[in-house]
């Protein structure tokens, strides 16, 4: 049993060994040390003779393998007609030439590119002259009328002005002050009982407040 | 309209080198290039038969080796032999063509059917006429040729055919020799194979 396993895997290796330089010995492509060597094993293996026999067998029938006469014509100009031949100058052969850009980056630059158009389109936008006599258009908002049941609906503009006090110390403290704009003059606003007139030099210093300049308050008629 | 050999190239010198007549190809004598055809034709011709095993074909496929040729003949640099460079267009043309055609017969018969209908024929045509057995022979040949793989197709002609070195054929289709010699013997095993119904015919 063991003896046959021998047999089969000297067998294998001997094929290993010479099956693929059988076909180079037919051709005499091998030298001459490795001929003799192959000859002297075809001598005593009849496993390697066999498979050289089925390779001579195979170059015997290719040379039987005929070849008909060509029927198509003689000459060049009766297969096409010539035209000028193009000269291929090595820039456009440069030019020519397959230029492999990954996918990735490939994507990514036709994305930019994208981008870009659009924002230069968008910045191509023609903007609106106004016309000197014309009121500019309010931006899109809601107007929600409120009633509302008194008599006398009166508007105030909420100022600040920064405190002296507040400066030095380095804080940023604003102190709101609220001017009354109404028919009599001189109508002062109520800061901290303060009383501040109502004129240009007044307002000098001050500005709208941040949070809100404008407030509706409602005061019941006296 | 171009018609013989002399008419178009007067004076051409059977010993020019082809490299000498593709210069002069290039340089305007346009005439020359069919030089080159009347030396390579017959070779072409016998490699596109043996790989299409249809004449008709093989000749189209000559044609279109040759346009391709002078196509491109204004890239050769000679950097390598014309030969070289002109089997080289002429292999890949032949493989391309053999890919291409292999893709529209997938749906024709397969070739171990033809060969069962051929051993039949063969037992009639062996007590009929040796003409005809012969015919039968180049019928296995091809339809075997034909059921290789074309890049072992190929080798099988270039070396038996054309009888080139390992060297030149690994030149040729840009392999190594140990390619060669490895795709040569395994071509060999596979149509001996094939052709076990001709042994003691050939």
């Amino acid at each position: 049993m063991l003896k046959k396993r021998i047999d089969r895997l000297a067998k294998l290796g001997c094929r290993w060994r010479y099956g693929r330089l059988l076909s180079a010995y037919l051709d005499h492509e091998v030298d001459a040390q490795a001929e003799g060597v192959i000859a002297g094993h075809l001598r005593q293996c009849a496993r390697c003779r066999v498979e050289f026999e089925q390779l001579r067998f195979a170059n015997r029938a290719l040379v039987e393998f005929e070849i008909p006469p060509m029927r198509g014509p003689l000459s060049v100009g009766q297969v096409f007609q010539l035209p000028a031949l193009k000269e291929v100058s090595p820039k456009k052969r440069l030019y020519s030439q397959k230029i492999a850009v990954p996918l990735p980056l490939a994507a990514g630059f036709v994305i930019a590119l994208i981008g870009a158009t659009l924002f230069a389109i968008g910045d191509d936008q023609p903007t609106q002259i106004q016309s000197p006599g014309l009121v500019p258009s309010p931006s899109a908002a809601v107007i929600k009328v409120v009633e509302v049941p008194v008599e006398r609906v009166v508007i105030r503009t909420v100022y600040s002005r920064r405190s002296v006090s507040s400066r030095v110390r380095g804080a940023q403290k604003e102190k709101e002050f609220t001017l009354t704009p109404s028919d009599s003059k001189g109508d002062i606003a109520r800061n901290g009982g303060k009383s501040l007139e109502w004129s240009d030099s007044t307002l000098k210093d001050f500005r709208p407040a941040a949070s809100a300049n404008l407030r509706v308050v409602k005061e019941h008629e006296k | 309209m171009l018609t013989e050999l002399a008419d178009i190239v007067p004076g051409a010198d059977d010993e020019l080198l082809d490299e000498s007549i593709v210069e002069r190809i290039r340089a305007g004598e346009r005439r020359l290039f069919g030089l080159l055809y009347q030396r390579y034709r017959t070779r072409t011709f016998a490699l596109a038969f043996g790989m299409t095993g249809q004449r008709e074909q093989a000749e189209d496929l000559t044609q279109e080796i040759f346009l391709r040729v002078y196509e491109r003949l204004g890239g050769f640099q000679g950097q390598s032999k014309f030969a070289t460079w002109f089997y080289r267009i002429a292999l890949n043309q032949c493989l391309n063509h053999c890919r291409n055609d292999r893709r529209r017969r997938r749906t024709v018969a397969n070739p171990d059917d033809g060969q069962a209908t051929m051993l039949v024929e063969l037992r009639v045509v062996e007590q009929a006429d040796a003409t005809l057995l012969r015919k039968e022979i180049q019928h296995q040949l091809r339809s075997a040729l034909l059921s290789l793989k074309p890049e072992v197709r190929v080798l099988l002609l270039l070396k038996e055919i054309e009888g080139l070195s390992y060297e030149e054929i690994a030149e040729r289709l840009e392999c190594s020799p140990g390619t060669v010699a490895s795709r040569l013997s395994r071509g060999r095993r596979l149509l001996a194979r094939k052709l076990e119904s001709l042994k003691g015919k050939i």
